[in-house]
């Protein structure tokens, strides 16, 4: 429904009114002028008698680009900003069913989750409560709570049930939000029950070890709850597997890679030491380092690989087909490595650098003491056939063949184009 | 011509006789090449009005130590002011990664920090907090300011941090700098190291230094005397002597 344009170096999402007759007067007087916060601003425009509304797309990160690998807390501080909107509608004389609901087209601040939507000011309603509710019901789906699985479900059998309704909904996620801030006031109130710990001082480079392990105190909460593993855990072991069995279709990496499949056991994907890693355990970046070095290795089994006879391949290697490959073209520092081979099966993946604490931020990470590069700074799509390349608001910029990225806006790759990540090192990769 | 300097350092932080634990940190490291210095001393302490704060000093502590061992084969190569902003940089994504840790796991953490960076004969100081940094010529100077504010409750006039890493995403990081010359003696430390100094005790530290040369020594020294006199809190201490 909504196309991106570009004017003069900002991002706007626009549609064309067929019927100028059916416009909302009084909402787009309200949006313009009294620019309720939780809307994009709005522009409206006549080119040769056909009006088009334009939105200005600012304020945060997309949804749909944002990771939904949260704490109970925070996603309901998120569901609570996502849904203040509906709440609010009635003050602002605006109808919540006109609501642009596309996770594309809503913008999320990273720091304190305000929501900023898409708002049709049509006379007519674009979309149905249920719709709204699908959409929460998505979106809850996608979710990975790292410690209260178990509240997904309760989430679901609010928006699920036949009673189901968006007050309903947000009076839920606000009694729990309340909960959640009144327990984190007792919590900090209460006297500290500690046994006591003797810390020896830090000098020159000797590593702590009396020191007590962050990630096992605050670790993550093992899967307990019967219903939510049913729920969850089962179903997602069961679509990863239904991905796996896809029928595979020449697509972009097709054409790039010449149809050519690789057998798992004859080769091997360097990427994967940094790709597969997501426990969030300290990893550091030795195994990117090696990668130049693998890959010589590598290569005859490769080519031995070839002549095994193509029609036997297992799901496994199937998976394997969706990588994109960026070979290093130049970098004025050192530590990068010389080829980045991006697992993209899972629809995306986001390259960034380790945090300064040593831990992963991303798909592929580069040296945390490249600090110009941002922990989460671009993002790789897979859409249909195409790749696309989104910069994440990264402080130093994205740069494809020489143009600087618009952040959280979508640009088509294609073979041999030069991705420069931050001016500073001139780091310059080439998609092969 | 170059003169070449030395740098002595010692580096303690201890839990003191009546806290349970010990939520400061303190960092210091350093490299002698080519003749020019570059060293980093960092000394956080954790707030103690939050129950966990040692988690915050640590993940400071680490991220500043990380970042050493990343910049201490390429600094030579890099600008003066490259290397400042990554240092700026790297200190506003360890707040971040602060904040990160409190929105993740629903606690309240928080310390001060005060870092010290040395690069040949020049010093930068970045700092949050009411930890302090002293620099020791012919006097004792005060290179940094207490981040607090005074306010009267129940007729006595008591002091709250109004700044600490951990506190917004928006950091307020004070920056500074001077030139250093040998024979200064650098002191860093956290509340509990300067609530019960003196200046003149600084004298004797300045000459047991100059007759001793034994830093680690006179860092023992001075940590047992203000244990002495009775200090409650944690102490941490670092010196930086350049010869």
């Amino acid at each position: 429904m909504l196309n991106e344009v570009m004017i003069a170096n900002k991002n706007y999402a626009s549609v064309v009114v067929e019927d100028r007759k059916k416009l909302d007067l009084v909402a787009l007087k309200v949006i313009r002028y009294d620019c309720p916060p939780f809307l994009l601003p709005i522009h409206l425009v006549s080119i040769d008698n056909e009006i088009q509304l334009r939105y200005e797309i600012l304020g945060g990160i997309r949804l749909a680009y944002m990771t939904l690998q949260m704490g109970k807390n925070e996603l309901n501080k998120l569901l609570n900003q996502l849904l203040l909107p509906y709440v609010d509608c009635a003050d602002w004389f605006l109808d919540f069913h006109n609501i642009y609901l596309d996770r594309n087209y809503i913008m999320i601040d990273q720091n304190d989750f305000k929501v900023k939507y898409v708002y049709m000011p049509y006379g007519y309603r674009i979309q149905t409560e249920e719709a709204v509710l699908k959409f929460f019901c998505d979106l809850v789906a996608s979710v990975h709570l790292h410690d209260d699985e178990a509240y997904i479900a309760t989430l679901f059998r609010c928006l699920i049930g036949e009673d189901a309704s968006i007050t309903a909904f947000a009076d839920l996620v606000r009694e729990n939000l309340k909960k959640e801030e009144s327990a984190s006031v007792q919590m900090s109130k209460q006297t500290p029950i500690m046994t006591p710990v003797s810390v020896p001082a830090q000098e020159k480079r000797e590593p702590q070890s009396t020191e007590p392990d962050v990630s096992k105190e605050f670790g993550k909460v093992d899967l307990t709850d019967s219903i939510s593993a049913g729920l969850f855990g089962e179903n997602e072991k069961a679509s990863n597997k239904k991905a796996a069995k896809k029928e595979k279709q020449p697509n972009f990496f097709g054409r790039l890679l010449g149809g050519e499949k690789k057998s798992k056991k004859g080769s091997f994907d360097p990427s994967e030491l940094n790709n597969k890693d997501n426990t969030g355990s300290v990893k550091m970046p030795e195994a990117v380092d090696n990668l130049g070095s693998l890959e010589k290795l590598i290569e005859p089994q490769q080519n031995f690989a070839l002549d095994i006879d193509k029609t036997e391949i297992s799901e496994e290697e199937e998976a394997l087909s969706g990588v994109l490959r960026l070979r290093l073209e130049r970098a004025q520092v050192d530590n990068i490595p010389n080829m980045i081979n991006l697992d993209l099966n899972k629809g995306y993946a986001v390259i960034g650098r380790y945090d300064k604490t040593g831990k992963l931020s991303a798909d592929f990470n580069f040296d945390m003491s490249l600090t110009y590069i941002g922990r989460r700074h671009a993002r790789f799509e897979l859409s249909g056939e195409d790749v696309y390349i989104i910069d994440l608001e990264s402080k130093n910029h994205t740069f494809l063949n020489n143009e600087e990225l618009l952040p959280n806006r979508r640009y088509l790759l294609h073979k041999d184009d030069r991705i420069m990540i931050t001016q500073k090192y001139g780091i310059v990769y080439q998609v092969c | 011509m170059k003169v070449k300097s030395k740098l002595l350092s010692s580096c303690q932080s201890i839990r003191g006789n009546y806290r349970k634990k010990n939520q400061d940190r303190a960092l210091c490291m350093t490299a002698d090449s080519k003749g020019e210095l570059f060293a980093v001393a960092c000394v956080c302490d954790g707030i103690g009005s939050f129950e966990m704060s040692e988690l915050a000093s640590k993940l400071v502590i680490d991220g500043v130590r990380n970042w050493f061992l990343g910049m201490e084969d390429r600094f030579y190569t890099l600008s003066q002011q490259d290397l400042l902003d990554d240092m700026e940089e790297t200190l506003y994504e360890l707040n971040e990664l602060v904040c990160e840790y409190q929105e993740g796991h629903r606690i309240t953490i928080g310390c001060t920090m005060s870092l010290l960076l040395i690069v040949g004969m020049k010093y930068f100081i970045f700092h949050v907090g009411d930890s302090r940094i002293y620099i020791v010529e012919d006097g004792m100077y005060q290179l940094t300011v207490d981040e607090v504010v005074q306010t009267c409750k129940d007729g006595k006039i008591k002091s709250y941090l109004s700044n600490h890493i951990g506190k917004t995403r928006n950091l307020w990081l004070n920056r500074s700098e001077g030139l250093l010359h040998n024979g200064n003696l650098l002191v860093l430390g956290t509340d509990g190291l300067f609530k019960n100094l003196r200046y003149d005790d600084i004298d004797v530290l300045r000459t047991k230094l100059r007759s001793q040369k034994d830093i680690e020594a006179v860092n023992d020294w001075i940590i047992q005397l203000v244990l002495a006199r009775g200090e409650r809190d944690n102490i941490s201490c670092i010196l930086l002597y350049l010869l």
